[in-house]
């Protein structure tokens, strides 16, 4: 019994915490967000492994 | 120059990008030459541990050579030399790369990688000299957790110099990672460590740090190089910003309540082990969001680990992060746990959690950076791909058999028809497969560090190109 109580709290507590974390992680627009990332990972003109002109 | 205080032309950037790499290149050959000297010792001592379940009389004539003090010795050298040399390694060559800043304060740095691994063979020395405090994961004496804590303020004060001077101004996820791992760390250090617990307190404590070292540092580092090295591999941006927000926060929230579930059984209040369990389940959350993102991100770029032996330690070891992940949240759960506590099985899990996903992480940062900060190819791929497979199968043979061998040893133990010796017998062949993966191991670590030796002497054949385990296929190029 103890077991089934955790798992439902376990349950209950996953899916209140998954819902407010992805709403408030929503206020960041995913289309800048991803546009930022990339800025930041490529910024030093690297090309994917193997493909390095340069290195 | 561009908002970001970037030059604007491309041959300026990857000027500048060169620049950086040449700033870590004694820092981080040092961090990596000295983690693959404690990858040699541990990988020793633990082959040594592993042969003393097949001849438990093997050397116990020599007091420095017992079970009792190889196995702890095995566990410091891998964990806090290896495992966290190389990730702060890896730390400090993301940052100059994510901060688009060169190496600041590199003599702090350099004082770091000192003072670090004179801890770990101070702290080494004493375990097999019977010194061992005798809690695991802080078996090092006090007075070498002290030299350990202060080892890695002044690399960490390197790092955040340069984040807080960064160029670029948004924070990538790794960042985020890493910059926790560096206020994590030495915060559950001192705290663990400090003299303040004594009893059931200390057992907890112990357990919380135990867990808690595995998820804000070791994880945080291995997870903030994957975020970085599967995108720059395929050439193509993380899938989802939310995701990897929620991975991160997800982390940081439950992790910290999860290492009590060692003590399932134990004299602690049943809240305390309840809440533990909880956020074990809890942390589902945090794997399936990170592991998601980056199966998202490779997905239909698979074809990369053909040719990238990065990508082939990486993925192993992100792939590993999610399925340890799993089976750690199904371990707490007490049905589970009353047949796997105090057996092998849990063994299994450390090396699936700590090999199969850091150390196959780190693996795959070496082989990244090195060329990069050395300015030398790996010369010969051969060695890389038997490096691989190796591991690979090294770590399969222990896992399959200890967890298996665990779970039998498990049952035997809760049947009270059996007699107790019989948990141990029937561990007997499952024990000799750990042998033969140790030695399998030993041949792929040696096969490593041997070749990374030839990078940093700038020895052997010079290639003109990267290493790579093939050839790309023309339509593959410029994906």
């Amino acid at each position: 019994m103890p077991i089934v109580a955790v798992v439902l709290v376990s349950a209950v507590l996953v899916t209140v915490v998954a819902v407010a974390v992805y709403l408030v992680s929503g206020g960041v627009s995913r289309r800048v967000a991803w546009q930022e990332q990339a800025r930041v990972i490529f910024w030093d003109g690297e090309r994917p492994e193997g493909q390095e002109p340069d290195r | 120059m561009t908002a970001d205080g970037l030059p604007a032309s491309l041959e300026e950037r990857v000027a500048l990008r060169i620049a950086g790499d040449r700033s870590v290149r004694q820092v981080v050959m040092l961090f990596f030459g000295s983690a693959l000297f404690w990858l040699l010792i541990g990988s020793l001592l633990g082959l040594v541990t592993s042969l003393k379940f097949e001849w438990p009389d093997l050397w116990t004539g020599t007091a420095w050579l017992t079970f009792g003090r190889i196995r702890p010795a095995h566990l410091n050298t891998m964990a806090y030399g290896w495992s966290s040399l190389a990730g702060l390694g890896a730390a400090v060559w993301l940052v100059a790369r994510l901060t688009g800043t060169p190496l600041l304060h590199e003599r702090l740095a350099l004082a770091s990688v000192v003072l670090w691994n004179v801890a770990v063979g101070a702290g080494t020395i004493a375990i097999l000299a019977g010194r061992s405090s005798g809690m695991e994961w802080l078996e090092f004496p006090r007075w070498a957790g002290v030299i350990l804590a202060i080892a890695g303020a002044p690399v960490g004060l390197s790092l955040l110099a340069m984040v807080r001077r960064r160029t670029l101004s948004h924070m990538y996820v790794s960042l985020w990672y890493l910059v926790g791992a560096v206020f994590w760390f030495p915060l559950l250090y001192i705290m663990a460590n400090a003299p303040l617990w004594r009893g059931v307190d200390q057992a907890a404590m112990n357990w919380w740090y135990g867990h808690n070292v595995l998820g804000f540092w070791f994880t945080s580092i291995s997870l903030g190089t994957i975020y970085y090295l599967i995108p720059k591999i395929i050439g193509r941006p993380i899938y989802s910003y939310q995701l990897s927000l929620l991975g991160f926060w997800g982390l940081a929230f439950f992790y910290s309540l999860v290492g009590v579930h060692h003590l399932v059984g134990g004299p602690l209040p049943d809240w305390l082990i309840s809440l533990s369990v909880v956020a074990s389940v809890l942390m589902i959350i945090p794997v399936v969001a990170v592991g998601y993102n980056h199966h998202m991100t490779a997905f239909r770029h698979l074809g990369a680990l053909r040719w990238s032996p990065t990508l082939r330690f990486i993925v192993f070891g992100a792939v590993s992060y999610t399925l340890v992940s799993l089976q750690g949240s199904l371990e707490a759960l007490q049905f589970f746990n009353r047949i796997v506590h105090f057996t092998h099985y849990t063994v299994a899990h450390a090396h699936f959690g700590l090999y199969a996903f850091v150390a196959m992480v780190l693996f795959g940062a070496v082989y990244y950076i090195v060329p990069r900060v050395a300015e030398r190819e790996w010369p010969y791929p051969g060695l890389i791909l038997a490096h691989f497979w190796l591991s690979v199968t090294g770590f399969a043979v222990y896992f399959i058999g200890l967890s298996i061998g665990g779970w039998r040893q498990g049952v035997a133990m809760l049947d009270a028809s059996r007699p107790f010796l019989d948990s141990v017998t029937v561990t007997l062949p499952y024990l000799a497969s750990r042998s033969v993966a140790a030695v399998i191991l030993v041949v792929a670590h040696l096969i490593f560090i041997g070749h990374f030796s030839l990078v940093a002497m700038r020895r052997g054949p010079v290639r003109a190109t990267p290493a790579l385990l093939g050839e790309i296929p023309m339509g593959a190029r410029d994906a």
